[in-house]
């Protein structure tokens, strides 16, 4: 510390004096008074807007870029409704196979086999000119339509796969087994993606969701769940999850141009 | 700044083999273009072209020498350009504050304090200020069509897209859109489909009818109305016509010839609409 | 209340009870200074403006833990480079030409704190960058952190720079 800092923190006491002349009545004033003025606005809106929602606050907490959050709390299918009736479903899928042992179906066969739908028609059900209200906006907006679809992809991905995680502890056996669902349900989704890129979202999805249960069934009647669901199946699934998910951004100027789906 | 001027070329679009749209050459001039024609006649087909939601089969667009088939050229008049469409698509769940957010953030107004200024801005302009906090699909079908009118204005576009503002309004919300039209028309080329030709005819410079996919008359709202000089007619006594108007309870309004015990009337430009659109007209074409 | 004109100290203790007109007559009065202030250390308007605004809801919020010891402005002060320092944060760092400019600009201050003393001249001898770091910090008020952040360099490099600055006027002196 010497005189000259000693000097500069005692000047530092009167800051307003630091700005020196403001520009007066003259060249400069107008921008600076407009941009006073507007700044006063915007801290009444501000004041005046009702605090946010609590996933906005969560998301704005954790990181989430401002322009993002409008767009994830927008996500139509992202209603608690849907969310109830998918967990409804699936319990009840569950319970009703308990009760049919004796035929051969266990639990965890039926849980695998359903869980990689929820995401896919979540999915499908968040992006597209059927599902909508407002997607001729999006795609004639600024912003990438592309990315709007990656947003809510991912926030039901994300979401739902929550939601199976829950559903997952609750069953009662299967070890790791219980996570089983997570590479296939990433391969099928990234796949709808990838296709909705030419094609109805909704149209692709319920090709590749009957695909799957097919598929499924064909091979479980020819091996266990522990083989259906086991190594191999988990290797071709993230094998196509990259795949797919490769191809999908290399197609993605196919969701910007008009007419986009 | 001035207005975009958006010219059309060769422009064609179909569903399955039978053109919607099929015009050979236009210019929307800046400020505001009514665009006139009968259901079915390409109008909404038209706009969604303009606003970048369907593309053409064939021919270009281009605004401001921005053409719309290029990427690069169609981001570059998305960032300028307000769309409403024809029916109330809206999500009825979403509260009108999140909604106002939401379209901000679309045309990527941010931070969330500049958005919260766009949302009173929005709901002043739509009349809403008391509905910020409503569900959407409470709204009355007024209430939505000012709200969607309000969005395609949110952030000063300089070219907007409407597609029947006016429908489903009262008369004292219809002058009030028809004056958020006409504001700042100096900077902002607007295209407004609409059945009111002549609410709107006095705030726009510039009309096209559109039949058939095809432009059956482009020129100033003064030329339209002239096509029907001599064949404009008021009676009281009911008559069978297709353009015959209900003016009150004796007074009857034609556009073709003379019937009997009529008066000679003053053409509107709602008037040389109907001349164009029936096929009687003087000038068929009108000045391009 | 016509003729009656409300000193700071009074401002903001009815801002801290809620006077939302307090607030406005606050803003009206420090706004200006402070954008200009701000504008000499960022060049971007809409960041100045974006800090200037946080800062007046800062100080809705915290007016009642206002101390009436110092200026008012003082404390408007410290709040408002810090809310600058946290909106730089989320940008990418200035370019060398940028931190130049930030400079020279910041070091207009200092002739209005040191007036043309042999001090002042001093001063005006160091380089460019020993200039920007004395002001950020002892004009500023600002930790050596958040200098570094506000000039876009390391928080080694403001230390070793402070300590040359100190060094040569040592010399000067």
């Amino acid at each position: 510390m010497n005189e000259i800092e000693r000097q500069l923190g005692a000047a530092a006491a009167d800051p307003q004096h630091l700005a020196g002349p403001i520009p007066g009545p003259g060249s400069d004033a107008p921008l600076l008074d407009r941009r006073i003025e507007n700044g006063l606005h915007a801290m009444h809106a501000e004041l005046d807007a009702p605090s946010e929602p609590r996933l906005a606050r969560l998301l704005r907490r954790i990181g989430v870029p401002d322009l993002v959050i409008p767009l994830v709390t927008a996500t139509p299918g992202l209603r608690r409704s849907w969310f109830a009736a998918v967990t409804i479903a699936v319990l009840f899928a569950l319970s009703a196979a308990s009760n049919n042992q004796a035929v051969g179906v266990d639990r965890i066969g039926v849980f695998l086999t359903l869980a990689p739908l929820v995401p896919l028609l979540g999915v499908a059900l968040a992006f597209g000119k059927g599902v909508d209200p407002t997607h001729d906006l999006v795609v004639a907006a600024p912003r990438d339509t592309f990315a709007v679809f990656l947003i809510r992809a991912t926030t039901v991905l994300i979401a739902s796969s929550i939601l199976l995680l829950l559903c997952a502890v609750v069953l009662p056996a299967g070890g790791a087994y219980r996570l089983a669902w997570l590479l296939p349900s990433l391969a099928i989704t990234a796949t709808t993606m990838w296709l909705s890129a030419t094609w109805p979202a909704q149209r692709v999805a319920a090709v590749i969701a009957s695909g799957w249960v097919l598929g499924v069934l064909v091979a479980s009647g020819a091996a266990s769940t522990a083989a259906t669901f086991g190594p191999v199946m988990q290797g071709l699934s993230g094998a196509l999850a990259v795949v797919a998910s490769w191809a999908l951004f290399r197609h993605r100027q196919h969701f910007n141009g008009a007419g986009g789906r | 700044m001035t207005a975009p001027v958006v010219a059309l070329s060769n422009l064609q679009r179909s569903y399955g083999s039978k053109p919607v749209v099929d015009i050979d050459r236009a210019v929307l001039p800046g400020g505001t273009t009514a665009l006139l024609g009968p259901n079915g006649s390409g109008k909404t087909t038209l706009l969604e072209m303009l606003a970048t939601v369907a593309a053409p089969d064939r021919g270009s667009v281009l605004v401001d020498g921005n053409d719309l088939s290029d990427p690069a050229q169609q981001l570059t008049v998305r960032r300028s350009l307000g769309y409403m469409a024809q029916e109330n698509r809206l999500p009825s769940r979403m509260r009108v504050r999140e909604y106002c957010d939401y379209v901000a953030a679309l045309k990527e107004i941010g931070p969330r304090r500049a958005r919260l200024q766009w949302t009173d801005w929005l709901l002043h302009q739509a009349d809403l200020v008391d509905k910020r906090d409503a569900r959407m699909g409470t709204l009355s079908g007024g209430m939505q069509r000012r709200l969607l009118l309000a969005q395609s204005l949110l952030g000063h576009p300089r070219l907007v897209v409407l597609d029947e503002p006016l429908v489903s309004l009262d008369a004292a919300h219809r002058s009030t859109v028809v004056r958020l039209i006409a504001a700042s028309a100096g900077e902002r080329t607007t295209v407004v489909a609409t059945h009111h030709s002549d609410e709107l005819a006095a705030v726009c410079q510039h009309v096209i009818v559109l039949i058939g996919g095809r432009v059956a008359f482009a020129g100033p709202p003064a030329a339209l109305a002239a096509q029907a000089d001599g064949m404009v007619w008021e009676t009281p006594t009911p008559i069978e016509h297709p353009s015959v108007r209900a003016l009150g309870p004796n007074r009857f309004r034609i556009v073709g010839p003379e019937p009997a015990n009529a008066v000679a009337a003053q053409p509107t430009v709602h008037d040389g609409y109907l001349a164009v659109a029936s096929g009687i007209s003087g000038s068929f074409g009108g000045s391009q | 209340m016509s003729g009656y004109v409300a000193s700071d100290v009074q401002l903001l203790a009815a801002i801290a009870n809620g006077d939302r007109l307090a607030l406005d007559e606050l803003y009206r009065r420090h706004a200006p200074w402070l954008t200009t202030r701000l504008s000499r250390r960022c060049g971007q308007p809409d960041v100045v403006d974006t800090a200037v605004q946080d800062t007046f809801l800062n100080v809705w919020r915290k007016a009642s833990s206002y101390k009436p010891t110092g200026e008012v402005a003082a404390w408007i002060w410290t709040i408002g480079i810090r809310r600058l320092i946290d909106q730089l944060r989320k940008l990418p760092p200035p370019t060398p030409v940028e931190a130049a400019q930030f400079a020279f600009v910041i070091s207009e201050e200092v002739p209005l704190a040191l007036g043309h003393t042999p001090l002042g001249q001093a001063f005006a001898s160091l380089e460019p960058e020993l200039q920007s770091v004395l002001a950020a910090t002892a004009l500023d008020g600002l930790t050596n952190r958040e200098a570094a952040h506000l000039l876009g360099i390391p928080t080694g490099t403001v230390k070793s720079r402070l300590s040359r600055a100190r060094t040569l006027l040592k010399d000067l002196a």
